[in-house]
């Protein structure tokens, strides 16, 4: 196994994962990245490693442009200095907040510098326009979540808890920080399509469920369908009886209740499964704040 | 002008539109604007009744007081579905506004409540609450809606991608999957039959067929 065939195919990955665009079968990522035929099989196990390596690589690449400190791992990307870093955090920051008032389209590039309290120049060093730092902000969110879901179904090998974490995070982390329904897709291009990217974990284990017959769904498209339903709709909800934590839990195990019960998995399993996808939320977000805590310390 | 409001909305940005931006798009000078609404809001709240009511006009068309409530509902929904692939505008319209409707005191949501209730009552559904079954059916609508608009596919996948919607949003209120695909069959033949194109029952009978 060549270290350069693993780089190539790992480069294609991110730039296919930047552009929001479908990862493609093996075969086709050989030839965007020049190398030879079966060097994916060479290179990685399963494609889940090659987008497990590709995120690994984006995060450096975020954390290095934040992080002067670190020299930059990739040399296409230049070293940014720290207060560069600090000016278009404070800005994706301050984008992130009008995002989450739903609120991002009327905000005008003045009202983002003043909200940042940077300087109107320094905008158009890091951004070339308002939607590019829509598009930073929407990576800089889509990049926490996912950190987020990779943590808690690390090790997880039952596609239905899978999917019920992937549900149960993304609610605690939108309603944690008010990102109402369309906050974010009304700012993407590719909206909401059911084949986008950031569905594709969640493809992954719909089918797997689907081949160990633990649901049983008309097709794929629909069985994502019932699931993004259930999650976007339902945090709009979510979000309405938020000031209620009592209602907030009813809600939240009658969403993950009717999800099951839409993608066909019999009643006597689901309060099991929702229990022990409750349970292990809570203790994540338990052991989040107290790593935080500790970290502020 | 009400047709500028309704792709404003339907592109997620009439909160930011101002009524020059609104008679720019519709090609109209600004005391014509003033002729016709008081302002901007004014227009926002005809284009959404527009719809509304066209909606409203289509689901009684399509809905027996008579029918069994899995049935209603499953003709709410595709009709909901086929009445924004008709009019693409007037979809994502639907589309922008459904987070709202996901409330179930909201009255756009009270046809659908109103059949809901009649179903867990009679004991045809069995739901953990009301509001869980408002979002997986205007969610469930709501999704396929951005499917069927946003991708181009031949009238049969079509044909199937709704017939499947409608099978896992009655799975999902607890109907079992025989009774679920069948109500499904039969709320499709409706829906397009009301509009006089005969349904090619073939294609139908075999879910998880070909695509």
């Amino acid at each position: 196994m060549s270290l350069s065939e693993k780089q190539a195919l790992v480069r294609v990955a991110v730039s296919l994962i930047k552009t929001k665009s479908q990862l493609s079968s093996p075969a086709d990522m050989e030839a965007a990245a020049g190398v030879s035929a079966g060097s994916f099989a060479r290179s990685f196990k399963s494609f889940d490693e090659l987008i497990d390596a590709a995120l690994a690589s984006i995060k450096t690449e975020v954390q290095d442009s934040l992080n002067p400190s670190v020299s930059p791992a990739l040399d296409s990307f230049e070293p940014v200095e720290g207060r560069k870093a600090r000016t278009r955090n404070a800005l994706i920051a301050a984008g992130k907040r009008w995002m989450s008032n739903g609120t991002f389209d009327c905000a005008s590039i003045d009202d983002l510098v003043r909200e940042a309290g940077v300087g109107k120049g320094s905008f158009f060093n890091h951004f070339s326009s308002r939607g590019a730092l829509a598009e930073a902000v929407v990576d800089t969110i889509r990049l926490e979540l996912d950190a987020k879901i990779i943590q808690i179904n690390k090790g997880i090998t039952d596609p239905l808890e899978r999917i019920l974490h992937t549900v149960l995070v993304s609610f605690c982390y939108r309603l944690e920080n008010g990102l109402r329904p369309r906050a974010i897709s009304s700012q993407m291009s590719d909206g909401e399509k059911t084949d986008a990217f950031h569905y594709h974990r969640v493809r992954k284990d719909l089918s797997a469920a689907m081949e160990k017959k633990m649901i049983d769904v008309p097709s794929l498209d629909c069985g994502v369908a019932a699931i993004v339903a259930i999650s976007e709709l339902g945090l709009s909800r979510l979000l309405d009886v938020k000031p209620f934590p009592q209602e907030v839990d009813i809600l939240t195990r009658g969403l993950c209740s009717t999800l099951l019960s839409a993608l066909g998995v019999v009643s006597s399993h689901r309060v099991e499964l929702i229990r022990r996808a409750l349970n292990a939320v809570r203790s994540e977000i338990v052991c989040s704040d107290a790593r935080k805590g500790s970290g502020q310390r | 002008m009400i047709d500028a409001a309704k792709s404003l909305i339907s592109e997620g940005k009439i909160d930011g539109a101002t009524v020059e931006q609104i008679v720019r798009r519709a090609g109209v000078s600004r005391r014509s604007f003033h002729n016709h609404f008081v302002d901007r809001d004014d227009l926002i709240k005809h284009a959404l009744r527009q719809v509304r009511e066209e909606l409203d006009v289509r689901l009684t068309k399509l809905i027996k007081p008579d029918d069994d409530p899995a049935f209603q509902l499953a003709c709410g929904m595709l009709g909901a579905l086929d009445y924004g692939m008709e009019s693409q505008l007037s979809g994502a319209v639907l589309s922008q506004i459904s987070p709202g409707v996901a409330d179930p005191s909201d009255p756009g949501a009270k046809l659908l409540v109103t059949i809901l209730c009649s179903g867990i009552e009679r004991g045809i559904f069995d739901v953990p609450g009301l509001d869980a079954a408002v979002v997986l059916t205007i969610g469930l609508a709501d999704v396929g809606m951005s499917q069927l608009l946003n991708h181009h596919m031949s009238s049969a996948r079509q044909r199937k991608l709704m017939h499947g919607l409608c099978v896992v949003l009655l799975r999902g209120l607890n109907v079992d999957a025989g009774r679920a695909h069948t109500v499904a069959c039969g709320a499709l033949d409706r829906v397009f039959e009301s509009k006089g194109n005969s349904v090619r029952r073939k294609e139908l009978t075999l879910p998880g067929g070909d695509r």
